[in-house]
């Protein structure tokens, strides 16, 4: 992320802040729940299912950062970028393969949505809009996507970067 | 030509529904097709929750699933969850198939899919480790894992707090003390190993709840297949299915219960006066779906009666 | 078969040019269920597993132990757990990676998971070995290879699927996996012991301290022996569920961090940001994982394995040998918890039918898991390795893992040869 626009550069920031938050809160949620069941004998009712939406989130919306980060975990028994030639070629094959599937994962979820939009799902305790939930996943997937597409292009943030930065 | 279904199975292979149902019922679909319909029992294509999705776009063709695990989907057969309905499981089970038939099919509750089996397990009744329950009081604060709606508004409506959790952790739940009781019908105690640890169970005639089941079909693979077979499949599901089910139910459910008590089990039948106390409070159950099913134009006292009915013809049928 | 097995080939490729192991199984089992079943159901299956796999309360566990490992690491309390161990044990050619393998082992006493042991040690562990000049190999091998003791000493999340599975009783399950982990730990100590016989460079001796010293760094562990303590009695008291522990574990090393001093908003803002980029790059893999085992089970893989093996018409002990040779191949390219949702269903009936005991299955299946997890190309301990480790190279690691494997092969040989090791505990019951 050296060289990124300033837009994308705070936006980096707001998500990173944002998915910190979250795992924080699913920390804290996770002991008050455990207090709540000793101290008073009843468990905060949906405490479970908020947990379980939240690393929905959680693992869909830290994704974007992994990517714009080249954090993936990859077997690189082969080190392509060795060869000045082959290196660009591999790279943009890698980063197209891969924003075509977080896509298509993106558009999948959508259909997910709008299926649980069309009969109203809601989560059995908290009554949260699950369609909504599942919006949110596919939006992150999708930008996870875009970062995958911005990273074909051969410039300032290919998959090379680490490399030269041990 | 011959067709191949594709049975997305959730359950463990070793479960007494793959071994006595699921594997049976598709060795019966091959035999009266002669062969020409086969079914491939996979190992499951997704979560259970997932399975009727999966069977309605078609990623399999059969599967098996829990009406409960996707109450919001399902709120009709809710009614047959009901407690104080039926012994056992067979005339349940024929009892909810008759009705679903009579009544609830035409409010289309499965959509797409072609339903071809329904029964009821069960009954299903609440175990404990260590408190014995022979009041209301001593429900009060009783930690209860539940795998269901039905069994959360019990639990709630007599004072206990649920807890929701997968049935991977129910042994951990119980044996390490998390929960003081689960709900369970008696097989499931001896088939999650967990008769170690609980000791007790309040043994409500007609049982506290049971849980519902069903086998669907994807309806477009149904529709491709050749009227005979329809006609040769439908012999042996529908209400051969239930039967099959209850039976499978019940003779499991039967040999568990006579484990537990020579185990030491602690089998406590209510007295009239405290069964009265619970039907009491828990008329609540059957009120709130009534009023939950009225704005989609269901009488709701008319399926319970309809289910009453059917259950009170099927002991006399089968006894 | 034979689509299955162009399958497994075309992810190899994947990989190999360098997409992410997810992504990468991601594709093919999406193309390749496509190709079998149809483009609309196959949508619509990729939307359910991508859906549903991340929203799962249980699996919360996975960033919450994360979260607690690297507020352990933030705070200190590796490094008084690492002086402690080295000062008992540093003296000794390869002495820091046998301390390792001592918390490797008893933090699986904590953790029923494999993935989040290797990701708590390597947070734990790392430094320290590189501060005393361990080789990157011998460091990373040791780590992996421990962490996969996460599902085989109690409690053990593959255990209790294993348990539900086949209907098989969970405590005694648990109880069995004891002794197959204390010979693990052995054997990899003797593979340790092996590894610096042969470099002695690999893992350097440092200096005998004296009993002052040790005293003296064995109370500066007290933080994480405390965490150690609360987690554990927790557990197995029945305070908490495995779940619930995760969250007590991670706000403990919350605490303790604090307590220390040590903890900074920017540097707790740091822990957050790296814990939730872990669970992201293992989830990813998680869901690419189960889509291509999707794929295969329709392929119809596993059932043309057992017709295959019906067909040898071989003596049982043939036939098992033939499955753990399955196994481990399978195992090479499958995570951990696809392997046992795909290949148990297939295995267990042939296996009981033959007449082996279900609770030694178990256990013999956990062992080739525990293979699986180290064994290169897909081997998410080692990736776990390269997750935290940037630097060090997929190469390095699964090099250092090597001596581990052997080990692993002779203890699933004497599991094999002698069920009494696994069996004895459990018929105490
Ligand atoms: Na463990
Ligand atoms: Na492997």
């Amino acid at each position: 992320m050296k060289k990124t626009h300033w837009l994308l550069r705070i936006f980096h920031n707001y998500l990173s802040f944002i998915m910190a938050s979250l795992i924080f809160i699913m920390m804290i949620g996770g002991l008050v729940d455990i207090s709540f069941r000793y101290l008073i004998n009843k468990p905060i009712p949906g405490m479970s299912e908020l947990m379980a939406l939240g690393l929905g989130i959680l693992v869909y919306g830290s994704l974007p950062l992994v990517t714009a980060n080249n954090e993936h975990i990859t077997v690189d028994l082969i080190s392509w970028n060795k060869n000045r030639y082959v290196a660009p070629v591999v790279s943009f094959l890698v980063n197209v393969f891969s924003s075509l599937m977080l896509f298509t994962i993106s558009w999948s979820i959508a259909q997910v949505a709008m299926d649980f939009a069309s009969y109203g799902a809601r989560s059995s305790f908290l009554e949260i809009n699950l369609s909504m939930i599942a919006w949110v996943m596919s939006a992150m997937a999708f930008m996870c996507g875009l970062i995958f597409i911005a990273k074909s292009f051969p410039g300032k943030s290919s998959n090379q970067d680490k490399e030269k930065t041990p | 030509e011959d067709v191949t279904l594709r049975f997305s199975n959730w359950l463990p292979p070793t479960h007494l529904l793959s071994t006595e149902v699921i594997e049976p019922w598709a060795e019966q679909i091959e035999e009266v097709t002669e062969g020409r319909v086969n079914v491939q029992i996979l190992s499951g294509l997704g979560s259970p929750e997932s399975h009727y999705n999966l069977v309605k776009n078609g990623v399999a063709d059969l599967a098996f699933s829990v009406d409960g695990y996707t109450s919001d989907r399902f709120v009709l057969p809710y009614a047959m969850r009901l407690p104080f309905l039926a012994d056992d499981s067979t005339t349940a089970s024929v009892a909810y198939w008759r009705t679903y038939k009579e009544l609830l099919e035409q409010y289309n509750e499965f959509g797409d899919v072609k339903v071809m089996g329904l029964w009821t397990f069960g009954p299903g009744n609440i175990h404990t480790t260590e408190r014995e329950i022979t009041s209301l009081e001593d429900f009060e604060g009783l930690r209860i894992r539940v795998s269901s709606d039905i069994v959360k508004d019990i639990v709630e409506t007599l004072g206990g707090s649920p807890m929701f959790a997968p049935a991977s952790e129910v042994y951990e739940l119980i044996s390490r003390g998390v929960v003081d009781g689960a709900s369970f019908n008696y097989d499931s105690i001896t088939s999650f190993r967990i008769d170690d640890s609980l000791n007790y169970v309040l043994d409500i005639p007609g049982g506290l709840y049971r849980e519902t089941h069903y086998i669907i079909m994807n309806q477009r693979k149904w529709d491709a297949l050749e009227p005979r077979d329809q006609e040769a499949i439908m012999e042996v599901s529908g209400e051969a299915l239930a039967i099959l089910a209850g039976n499978a139910w019940d003779r499991n459910d039967a040999i568990a219960k006579e484990r537990l008590i020579e185990q030491g089990y602690t089998i406590t039948v209510p007295d009239e006066a405290f069964l009265q106390e619970i039907e009491t409070e828990l008329s609540v159950l059957a009120e709130d779906w009534k009023e939950r099913v009225a704005p989609m134009g269901v009488d709701g006292q008319l399926v319970i009666d309809t289910f009453k009915e059917h259950i009170e013809q099927a002991e006399q049928e089968l006894n | 078969m034979t689509i299955s097995l162009i399958g497994i080939s075309l992810v190899f490729v994947l990989l190999l040019l360098g997409v992410p192991i997810g992504i990468g199984m991601a594709i093919i089992g999406t193309a390749g269920f496509g190709y079998i079943v149809g483009l609309e159901p196959t949508l619509s299956m990729l939307g359910q597993i991508t859906y549903e796999t991340p929203v799962s309360y249980s699996l919360t566990i996975i960033p919450l132990f994360i979260l607690m490992g690297n507020f352990i690491s933030r705070a200190g309390l590796s490094q008084g757990l690492y002086d402690a161990a080295y000062s008992f044990l540093g003296h000794y050619r390869g002495g820091l990676a046998l301390a390792t393998l001592a918390a490797c082992g008893s933090f699986s006493a904590v953790s029923g998971s494999s993935l989040a042991t290797a990701a708590t040690m390597s947070k734990v562990a790392m430094p320290q070995m590189r501060s005393y000049k361990y080789s990157d190999s011998l460091a990373t091998g040791v780590i992996a290879a421990g962490g996969t003791l996460g599902i085989l000493i109690p409690p053990s999340v593959l255990l209790v699927l294993y348990g539900i599975m086949t209907n098989n009783d969970i405590g005694k399950l648990f109880v069995a996996g004891i002794i197959p982990g204390v010979i693990a730990l052995l054997m990899y100590g003797a593979a340790i012991a092996f590894v610096t016989a042969r470099d002695p460079q690999a893992g350097p001796r440092g200096e005998r301290s004296t009993w002052a010293m040790r005293l003296s760094a064995l109370k500066k562990t007290s933080g994480i022996a405390i965490l150690f303590l609360v987690i554990i009695g927790g557990l197995y008291i029945g305070i908490f569920t495995p779940t619930e522990a995760a969250a007590v574990g991670a706000g403990g090393g919350f605490f303790f961090a604090l307590v220390k001093g040590t903890l900074t908003f920017t540097t707790l803002f740091d822990v957050l940001v790296e814990t939730v980029k872990m669970t992201a790059m293992i989830f990813i893999i998680l869901i690419g994982a189960s889509l291509f085992s999707n794929f295969i089970n329709v392929a119809g893989l596993p059932r043309a394995l057992v017709a295959w093996t019906d067909n040898m018409n071989l003596a049982p002990i043939a036939i098992l040998l033939g499955i753990l040779l399955i196994y481990i191949i399978l195992g090479c390219m499958l995570e951990s918890m696809s392997m046992m949702l795909l290949t148990v269903p297939i295995f267990y009936p042939l296996i009981v039918s033959l007449g082996f005991d279900p609770i030694w299955f178990g256990i013999i299946v956990i062992v080739v898991i525990e293979i699986s997890l180290i064994t290169p190309p897909v081997g998410l301990n080692a990736f776990i390795m390269k997750a935290t480790l940037p630097d060090v190279s997929i190469k390095t690691i699964f090099k250092g893992v090597f001596p581990f494997v052997i080990a692993d092969l002779f203890r699933l040989a004497l599991l094999v040869a002698l069920p009494g090791l696994v069996l004895y505990l459990p018929s105490l019951m």
